[in-house]
């Protein structure tokens, strides 16, 4: 911990609290618990944090903003963490990336020779001929790319992550002098405000500025330094009953309608506020000159906060680089922590001393005006610089120090002012980007308008606080001579070997220029051609460089220089974070027989949302039980939509292709569902269970499609139609087989002979007390009736049966039993059996379409389709004794091409011969013709159409 | 010292071929009347800059599986002529046919894919279903337990499919075009279309009045509002479809990914970053912005398929505009109603993996003034004569 300093001159420096030790690349180290682990790292002279992504450039601390790539490290396994916004904890593993086997020694730092050799979209112009070379490049450069490791042994649920909602009045972003002031202010209005800053403490840059406060709306604070005035009001605000404060809390994303979204720790947050106050603050601008990313190149802010925040100095001899009043408060605070400040380097010249100028005169501190840095020397961190003119290329001065610090003006982060909303701007008088026009409800305040000082960022801040708290406008900003001042940077004219623009993705400013002189004359272009601005900062340390000098060397003006779009997340964040504890958003839906499912060792389906059963003991031996004896299975899944009011007849005649006028009381029927386009997309049956009042089931995939499209045609042709989803409310079982009057009757008071209750009819009553409607329909081909009632008697029911038929020897079947059963019948399936281009007619159902009736959903359509003729067919087949059943949807080939496909294919238990449903051609469908399946194997099965359903072509049995 | 890709060029009064568009497509079209019909008083207009729209915006995936006829013969001239596409242009488009998998967490999606292979083989497309522990060694990260919400039931993989480098398909077009005296000119906004005697003779655009022989259109996301213009309506609903890319991590997956039954699109670049895609937008929309609740979505779907990503952070979301059709098929048409006027657009999210068939047949639609035959199903009457094609069959099956 060589680097920590005791006191300092100028400033009381802050309790360090316990020390605590932690691994960086398996060494143990030391820090304290108020340090982050760059801090840390800093005070144990780790200078070489990390190796550059393409050419393994070594790279050091930058600006303590979580901004730069140069600290990305991998912690305790998570990769790719930004070492300059984590807290250090006591035992974390800290790993540096991209790197082997030390960012000190680096074996891949060769690609630093070859520089030369790799000029920016030089993979474009390589490796493409012949055209064998690629895929051999392209290995070997896959085993280079890329940052951290992802931890393939990982899993998401050993980690809990939660996600947390808030709805203040005001949200402030920022705990800067200007986040403060809007806090104080929307409080001081009496509304519930959340204050959210992500680092440890509040207090933004303040914290470590020495400036002695003037023109504070608080006016005990004026004299004070903004260091401890700043303290005075966070104790200030400490106490408010109606204030919440988030730390080390990150906003990511800002949404519309005033979504915050933003992430503490595993927890995200989802932030919904009347107004939000954007207080972002800014940051110190990246100079672009040679050599500009070796380690010991650092910005002012970062060296500041290194002192007076951790006590630590990076280290001991420094020059600084300026253009405004404030490198010479870097240059005073170096001073006071006892390194030897070498020079201040200032591009301005004969401009009036600023306060912090006339304490480093005084101080003896070396000072040169009109100049400004040219160069970095070294070759694994800063040794030394050249400084010059910042219109030639003479080097007039160089220094031999280890720290050369960049105090040029700030940019401001603008990046939730703009995501992908408003392009930020050039204000060409105040010299920074900026973000004006806001949605309503959206304040901005603060650096993020330009610097200036402590009280008046608390002044604006409490202006903006107070209009958010009314819902006022958003009130405009202005900016001294003075402050503007501080905005300007001191860019050399030339570019030259080494000068980074964007150090994520290793592009200099050379790069740049050849790529703008091969046509990629537009930012946008620019960046996609040499990803400028496309790495892990996402443009937070580069954006504002490469619109600066891109319209320079584009010779656009900075109105047409646009500088690229800034997007969500302000950082990047994790899917753990994002998903939050649910794996998958869709719910699970069980049925009211769940359980009694799963008492019976039931193999569950997923059907949609639902979990139905699929079988209980296998198929084969519940469709062989359901043709000799009595099986029940649970169809509670079945869509069951009730239709009542004067007008349901009337939509149901609009909905449905069928007519119903003649359909009794007391009777039900098969019909289809044709989608607009014509398209059979479901099936079902309608029930007139009692007068006006129609029951349609429909299929369980599509209930909710459905009910979304009866709510639609009811708001688009309004009709006096009461509809009430029965989908949830009703349970419901069919049971099938041969007994299953002998069975029932005696459990039922409804009168199930044959004469009183017929095929396709209905009837109200009640089976063991319990209220039911009862449909004798039939997909099995067997006898059947359809129980629905209400789901609180689900289960109970369900057992009931179960038990009262143990003599009988009833027992439950499952979906896949009911599949073979039903493809015996030749019944199909909508959906499984028809697609997105299946018309009935084709299908085979064209006698549920009844066209001479007025308009109903499809009807233009159905005509098109009849008029054509039909063109393919979907018939049953069967299969000789012992062949292997080929899978669904397996091809029809005829002389070597697809003509047709298999929708269902299973062997039959019943027939002991392999069975399905198939699209043929028309000529092809014929009885008895054979055609050729292709399986998924390649082997080739023939196969002969059949005329009707092969299990009980006359439905005797279920008419019986 | 370095030749330009392209230069920024005089607009010239009149040209033969004026192209709406300066994308893959528009790019394309006016490459191939050069190479294939020595047409190159061309020029392309871009509101932007080239690339700005669906072609910079896709997630770069190319395939050929589609599920009829027409679509598969369609796209594998497109993957046909993108494999040669690099050493054509002299443009490393740094195409990786890593392999692509359609994952099937359903029997009926399972019934969908086994027709795709059968309808792709017999086509001559290499696609075939592979079994959940199949997918497992080549993919040994993926999750095939019944733990997640719906599990795998197997894949449709073929191994022809990849990703390419997007942007430099269309740097590359451009340069060629460059090169056979097509001019391009960006920042050039097209306001009006001039028709006289239902003939489109010049288009108006922010940079001035331009006189042209015959206008193509190639804004895919933006078709309807052009095709207004001139009083065309087509079948087509823009919709936003968002994506995202996480930072980058040493390279871990080296193929396609894809499950529609979670909306994912997945696959890891050269550079190391894992490129992710999501279905649709259920809302028609013009803006291209992002939404919370699909990173949230897409985060939980892709951690039901590989667990190990859940501290993978996704480090930008955008969106880009699909003009989907009713057929998921495209439209490359000529107009009746219209003369010297084609339309090229319908590209939904099926368009980047089309550009070079796409430019192809258009391009020799220019010339000849007829439809092709391979883009024959692709006529904009087909919504009019109820002859759409079977490839919603396949998207529709999603789950």
């Amino acid at each position: 911990m060589a680097r920590r300093i005791q006191a300092h001159r100028y400033l009381t420096l802050p309790e360090r609290g316990r020390e605590i030790s932690f691994k960086y690349n398996g060494k143990t180290l030391t820090g304290y618990e108020t340090d982050t682990i760059a801090s840390a790292l800093m005070a144990e002279e780790v200078k070489i944090t990390s190796r550059s992504f393409k050419y393994h450039r070594p790279r050091g601390q930058f600006d303590a903003e979580g901004h730069g790539p140069e600290v990305l490290v991998t912690v305790d396994d998570e990769p790719n963490l930004w070492a300059d916004l984590i807290p250090l904890r006591d035992g974390m593993e800290v790993k540096s990336q991209n790197t082997w086997p030390s960012p000190e020694f680096d074996i891949a730092a060769v690609n630093q020779v070859t520089v030369p050799m790799l000029p920016n979209g030089f993979y474009y112009k390589m490796f493409h001929k012949p055209k064998w070379v690629w895929p051999l490049a392209e290995a070997q450069i896959r085993k280079v790319a890329g940052l951290g490791k992802i931890d393939i042994k990982g899993r998401h649920n050993k980690r809990r992550y939660e996600k947390r909602y808030r709805f203040p009045d005001v949200c402030v972003i920022g705990g800067g002098p200007a986040g403060l002031g809007a806090a104080l202010a929307a409080l001081e209005e009496g509304k519930q405000v959340l204050l959210i800053e992500n680092r440890a403490e509040l207090g933004g840059h303040s914290l470590f500025d020495l400036s002695p406060v003037s023109g504070s709306p608080v006016s005990e604070l004026n004299g004070q330094p903004a260091y401890q005035a700043v303290q005075t009001l966070i104790e200030e605000l400490a106490d408010s009953p109606n204030l919440e404060v988030m730390v080390n809390t990150t906003v990511f994303a800002l949404y519309e309608d005033n979504l915050v979204a933003a992430q503490c720790g595993s927890d995200m947050f989802k932030i919904r506020a009347e107004s939000v106050v954007l207080c972002p603050g800014a940051t110190d601008r990246l100079l672009v000159f040679e050599n500009n990313d070796l380690p010991g190149v650092i910005s002012a802010r970062a060296v500041e906060r290194s002192i007076a925040r951790h006590g630590v100095l990076p280290d001991e001899d420094a020059v600084v680089v300026t253009t405004h009043d404030g490198g010479y408060h870097t240059a005073m605070m170096l001073h006071g922590a006892g390194a030897k400040v070498m020079a201040v380097v200032d591009s301005r010249t004969g401009n009036t001393p600023g306060h912090f100028e006339n304490q480093a005169r005084e101080a003896g501190i070396e000072i040169h005006k009109g100049h400004t840095v040219h160069r970095a020397r070294g070759g694994r961190f800063v040794t030394g610089m050249d400084v010059g003119s910042p219109t030639g290329s003479d080097t007039t001065r160089s220094f031999n120090c280890d720290l050369l610090v960049l105090a040029v003006g700030f940019k401001p982060t603008l990046n939730l002012l703009s995501m992908g909303r408003k392009t930020p701007v050039w204000n060409i008088e105040r010299g920074i980007l900026q973000v004006n026009e806001l949605p309503e409800h959206i304040y901005s305040a603060g650096e993020v308008h330009g610097n200036a000082s402590f009280g008046r960022l608390l002044e604006e801040g409490s202006t903006a606080g107070k209009a958010a708290a009314q819902g006022a406008a958003n009130p405009a900003t202005s900016r001294t001579a003075e402050e503007i001042i501080a905005a300007l940077p001191a860019d050399i004219e030339c570019g030259g070997k080494n000068h980074f623009i964007c150090k994520c993705m290793d592009v200099t400013r050379n790069e740049a220029q050849a790529s703008i002189g091969e046509g990629y004359d537009q930012v946008e272009s620019l960046k996609r051609y040499t990803s400028m601005g496309m790495g892990p900062c996402q443009g937070k340390s580069c954006h504002e460089a490469i619109a600066r000098l891109a319209a320079i060397d584009t010779g656009l003006s900075p109105e047409e220089a646009m500088p690229t779009t800034m997007r969500p997340p302000f950082m990047p964040t994790t899917f753990g974070i994002l998903a939050g504890r649910a794996p998958h958003l869709g719910p699970i839906r069980r049925t009211a027989m769940h359980h009694a499912h799963i008492d019976r060792n039931v193999k569950f389906l997923d059907a949609g949302q639902w979990k139905r059963p699929e079988y209980y003991t296998t198929p084969e031996e519940e469709v062989k039980h359901v043709r000799t004896k009595i099986g029940m299975i649970d169809v509670s899944t079945l869509g069951k939509i009730e239709l009542s009011g004067p007008d349901a007849l009337d939509f149901l005649h609009f909905l449905l292709p069928g007519k119903f006028r003649k359909l009794a009381v007391g009777k039900t029927r098969y019909s289809m569902m044709i989608a607009e386009d014509g398209i059979l997309f479901e099936d079902g049956t309608l029930s007139h269970v009692s007068e006006g009042r129609y029951y349609l089931s429909t299929t369980t995939g599509n209930q909710d499609a459905i009910m979304s499209m009866m709510m639609w045609w009811l708001t688009v042709e309004p009709r006096d139609v009461q509809v009430k989803n029965l989908s949830g409310a009703n349970a419901a079982i069919n049971v099938t087989g041969s007994g299953t009057r002998e069975f029932l009757q005696p459990l039922t008071d409804v009168d199930l002979s044959n004469e009183a209750f017929p095929y396709m009819a209905c009837r109200e009553g009640s089976i063991a007390g319990v209220p039911v409607v009862m449909f004798r329909i039939g997909f099995t081909g067997e006898l059947g009736y359809e129980i629905h009632y209400p789901a609180e008697y689900g289960e109970s029911l369900w057992n009931h049966l179960l038990e009262e038929g143990k003599s009988q020897d009833v027992k439950p079947f499952g979906v896949e039993t009911q599949r073979i059963l039903r493809l015996e019948k030749g019944h199909l399936i909508p959906g499984t059996d028809t697609d997105a281009l299946s018309n009935p007619y084709e299908a085979g159902v064209g006698f549920t379409i009844k066209d001479d009736k007025p308009d109903f959903l499809g009807k233009a359509f159905l005509k098109d389709f009849k008029d054509r003729g039909i063109k393919n067919r979907l018939v049953p087949y069967v299969l000789d004794k012992g062949v292997v059943i080929p899978e669904d949807g397996v091809a029809v080939i005829e002389q070597g091409k697809a003509v047709g496909r298999v929708t269902s294919s299973r062997t039959s238990p019943t027939l002991e011969q392999g069975i399905g449903l198939v699209w043929l051609p028309d000529g092809m469908a014929k009885t008895n013709q054979r055609f050729t399946i292709r399986n998924r194997k390649g082997v080739d099965t023939n196969a002969i159409v059949i005329d009707h359903a092969s299990y009980d072509p006359h439905g005797e049995r279920l008419k019986s | 010292m370095t030749q330009r890709m392209w230069h920024n060029k005089e607009i010239k009064d009149r040209y033969d071929v004026v192209i709406i568009g300066g994308g893959a497509h528009g790019l394309a079209t006016a490459y191939y009347l050069a190479v294939n019909h020595g047409i190159t008083n061309v020029a392309v207009l871009e509101q932007k800059f080239i690339g700005y729209g669906g072609s910079g915006r896709n997630t770069a995936i190319l395939r050929s599986n589609y599920r009829t006829e027409e679509g598969i013969k369609f796209y594998d001239q497109a993957l046909k002529l993108y494999e040669d596409l690099a050493q054509d242009l002299d443009f490393n488009l740094m195409f990786s046919q890593m392999g692509h998998f359609t994952l099937a967490h359903s029997t009926a999606s399972m019934q969908a894919q086994t027709t795709r292979a059968a309808y792709n083989q017999a086509c001559g497309v290499d696609s075939y279903v592979l079994e959940p522990k199949e997918i497992k060694e080549m993919l040994p990260e993926i999750d095939i337990t019944d733990h997640p919400r719906y599990p795998i039931h197997g894949a449709l993989y073929h191994p022809p499919g990849g990703i390419i480098r997007h942007d430099a398909v269309v740097w590359a077009y451009a340069r060629a075009c460059d090169r056979a005296g097509i001019h391009i000119h960006q920042l050039t906004k097209m306001e009006d279309i001039i028709m006289t005697d239902g003939k489109v003779t010049g288009v108006v655009t922010n940079r001035g009045k331009i006189n042209c022989g015959m206008l193509v259109s190639c804004v895919a996301g933006w078709s309807s509002g052009i095709c207004e213009q001139v009083g065309v309506k087509l079948a087509l609903v823009t919709h936003p479809l968002q994506a995202l890319v996480t930072t980058a991590y040493k390279p871990w997956l080296h193929h396609v990914v894809v499950s529609s039954t979670l909306h994912i699109y997945l696959s890891q670049t050269d550079r190391g970053e894992l490129v992710c895609g999501n279905g649709i937008d259920h809302y028609p929309h013009y803006g291209m912005r992002s939404t919370l609740s699909f990173l949230e979505g897409y985060a939980a779907h892709v951690l039901e398929l590989f667990p190990i990503l859940h501290n993978v952070s996704v480090q930008r979301a955008w969106a880009g505009l699909c003009d989907m059709t009713p057929d998921y098929s495209p439209i490359i048409s000529l107009i009746d109603e219209v003369q010297n006027f084609i339309v090229n657009c319908g590209w939904g999210t099926w368009g980047f993996k089309a550009s070079p068939a796409s430019g192809w047949n258009t391009a020799e639609m220019v010339a000849t003034g007829r439809t092709p035959a391979l883009i024959e199903p692709f006529r904009h009457d087909r919504y009019i004569k109820n002859r759409l094609v079977g490839e919603k069959a396949a998207a529709s099956v999603g789950n």
